[in-house]
């Protein structure tokens, strides 16, 4: 607790260090929020001019914008269908359908207090067990368990969004096959690439979220206002209540502990803390049928989840040296421009500076509540803005945010088809996040799947040797055979009636 | 569809295109796959394994949508109110009207643009055409909003995070480059 207070003293006692925490938590929500502007983006310009910060300052900023871009990226994927990073991609899922109902306040309210919730929990956690968990989490999860995750996670996304559990598979295949063009990530033989050097790279997140979701509903949106069928999304900025938060408490309580859990594994912990909590909340809920529709567990369950990662990929990066993505490997570079080495001995030689960084991204969560609910209430106003106005700002946003991901034009020409595909698709029935998780858990699960076979020497059974992929295999396939057998009773039901 | 969900009429040809749609795909696709594998001593199981078990999957599902249609009509398999929200109708069907074709051919010429003639100069151009097929005619709100829109991207991308955007082809490249020069 001391180091805490110490961490926090050296923070806030200095109003040079208060004016970097409010610029850092803002600019974090701001470029977080708008595509083409992510916190990635904020973290490589501003890394330059950490050499000429203090220490401590340096690294509570990362922390800081790490914090508050998770959650930024929650604000236009609930108001405008545009996620502001793939992690927040799930949030859109049921955050927008929300809006669409006259309920983006409420939306906007789940996801701020999921997401400081998700953060404080996860930044306690963080401070309590930074040194016994990395031991165990890296011992523990290898590629076995992860793909075993993955296919846990999977199991459940053909039912979100469609009513239609043929449709709604045959969207995930069709995302596993997206993510499955490009070179094989064991041997390099390019798959589907048809000779081009594009797609022998693989077809990039970000263009094909935002193709699926903003310009395929500018489109579908578009098509409403030319033949006169447009309603503009009713207003609100009622907040959930007590009792809503309060019947929230287990999807909370659950999705912090599989982002926690996700966090811990380097190179994937946000975005499949995300997804994975998603398809969890879908299910655990009585009423999976409406995921998808606009249901508060789904914007719960990704936010909780997202947020509660930050602070378990400090764990790895800290105790470990190992990063958990692009933010987090250039905290590396913050610790280096101050020739300090992250790794088992980070605690020893430079306690203050991790508790600095501790303590900000613990007030970094709290603050985000604050801030989030005061910024929520003039935010959701933006639907004001008629969408004839806001379409072309949409598509040009989106257009930035693909083209200067790799400043190739191909991207935009990639999100615009995708956009096409995704009007198409939502029309016949066909489900968007279904096609978005096949893509981005299919990319992480062949890796994982390759390592792990090469691990098992080719058995299949080899993952039921492992309790805990065991476990995950086994859930999954019973979740499967359960989907499939609840149609089934309710197709010969139906046909015996029609007899 | 009645209300106790029996189907009130029989599923025609059409409705089978869909599923004949997926078929055709993941044949093509497990043709094509049959080109990957090449024995390797790294992973056994090769590069076309992968795709083959999403491909035969996507068969499978394909012959149940099949099957779903003929046995529902074309409904869906449960009554959910709900999921048929989030749905776009298939009964609310696309009226062909050139407003509507513009809707969606100015962004891919937007895009086509952008690529030959760059960003700096098409886009000006685009807010304003784009906001005008989409029903604001108001000269006031396109041409503040075109100026306010295109100042802060500016301002934004080119003056405060010096984000590359496309710049053209030729002579447009060169004078992409001259006007981003002089904004900064």
């Amino acid at each position: 607790m001391e180091d805490f207070w110490n961490g926090t003293a050296l923070l806030f006692t200095n109003p040079y260090g208060v004016a970097i925490f409010a610029g850092g938590l803002i600019s974090g929500l701001v470029f977080g929020a708008i595509p083409g502007l992510n916190v990635l983006t904020l973290a490589a310009v501003l890394l330059p001019f950490t050499a000429w910060m203090p220490a401590e300052y340096a690294i509570m900023l990362y922390g800081v914008i790490y914090v508050s871009g998770v959650y930024g990226g929650a604000i236009t994927a609930i108001l405008f269908n545009i996620p502001g990073s793939v992690e927040n991609a799930p949030t859109a899922f049921d955050g927008y359908p929300m809006t669409q109902k006259g309920q983006a306040g409420k939306a906007i309210g789940y996801a701020v207090t999921c997401s400081a919730i998700g953060g404080t929990l996860s930044a306690i956690l963080m401070m309590i067990a930074t040194e016994p968990i990395a031991d165990f989490a890296i011992s523990t999860f290898g590629p076995i368990e992860i793909f075993a995750l993955i296919f846990f996670g999977l199991t459940v996304v053909a039912g979100v969004g469609t009513s239609w559990l043929s449709k709604g598979w045959l969207s995930l295949l069709l995302g596993l096959l997206i993510g499955s063009i490009g070179g094989d990530p064991v041997t390099g033989v390019p798959r589907f690439s048809f000779g081009s050097l594009y797609l022998l790279g693989g077809i990039s997140f970000i263009p094909l979220i935002l193709g699926l979701f903003a310009v395929s509903e500018v489109f579908i949106q578009g098509q409403k206002i030319a033949t006169g069928a447009y309603q503009a999304p009713k207003l609100s900025v009622e907040f959930p209540s007590l009792r809503e938060f309060w019947s929230m408490k287990v999807a909370v309580a659950r999705s912090t502990v599989i982002g926690w859990c996700c966090g811990l594994l380097p190179g994937i912990g946000a975005t499949l803390a995300a997804f994975v909590s998603y398809s969890e909340a879908v299910r655990w809920s009585r009423h999976p049928e409406r995921f998808g529709t606009g249901e508060p567990e789904g914007v719960v369950a990704p936010e909780t989840a997202n947020n509660a990662a930050t602070g378990a990929a400090m764990i790895p990066l800290l105790a470990l040296g190992l990063p958990g993505g692009a933010l987090t490997a250039m905290m590396i570079g913050v610790f280096n421009v101050h020739d300090m080495d992250v790794g088992p001995l980070i605690m020893v030689e430079a306690r203050d500076l991790v508790w600095v960084l501790f303590a900000s991204m613990f007030w970094a969560s709290l603050a985000i509540l604050l801030l989030g609910y005061v910024e929520s209430k003039s935010i959701v106003h933006m639907l004001r803005i008629p969408f004839s106005i806001l379409a072309p700002v949409i598509l040009i946003f989106s257009t930035i945010g693909a083209y200067a991901l790799r400043g190739n034009i191909i991207d935009v020409y990639t999100m615009f088809g995708a956009g096409v595909a995704g009007f198409v698709l939502r029309r016949s029935a066909y489900s968007v996040p279904a096609i978005v998780m096949g893509v981005i858990l299919g990319q992480l699960g062949e890796n994982s799947f390759a390592q792990a076979m090469t691990m098992l020497n080719y058995s299949f059974l080899g993952f039921f040797e492992n309790w805990i992929s065991g476990v995950f295999i086994g859930v999954g396939l019973l979740t499967v055979a359960w989907s499939i057998g609840r149609r089934a009773i309710y197709f010969i039901h139906r046909t015996q009636k029609f007899d | 569809m009645d209300k106790d969900g029996i189907p009130a009429q029989a599923p025609t040809w059409k409705s089978y295109i869909e599923p004949l749609a997926w078929l055709g795909l993941a044949v093509v696709g497990l043709t094509m796959s049959a080109e990957f594998d090449a024995p390797n001593k790294i992973f056994a199981l090769g590069p076309a394994f992968w795709p083959q078990v999403i491909l035969v999957g996507m068969i499978i599902a394909a012959v149940v949508l099949g099957i779903s249609i003929y046995v529902s009509g074309g409904k869906p398999t449960e009554d959910s109110a709900d999921a048929a929200q989030f749905e776009t109708s298939d009964a609310e069907s696309i009226r062909f009207s050139p407003r509507l074709a513009a809707i969606f051919i100015l962004p891919l010429i937007y895009v086509y643009a952008m690529h030959k003639l760059g960003f700096y100069l098409v886009t000006p151009f685009f807010l304003p055409v784009y906001m005008y097929m989409l029903g604001v005619r108001r000269w006031k709100t396109l041409l503040l909003v075109t100026v306010g829109l295109y100042a802060t991207l500016v301002l934004l991308f080119v003056k405060l995070i010096f984000t590359p955007l496309p710049q053209g082809a030729g002579y447009f490249h060169t004078l992409n480059g001259q006007l981003m020069g002089l904004i900064q």
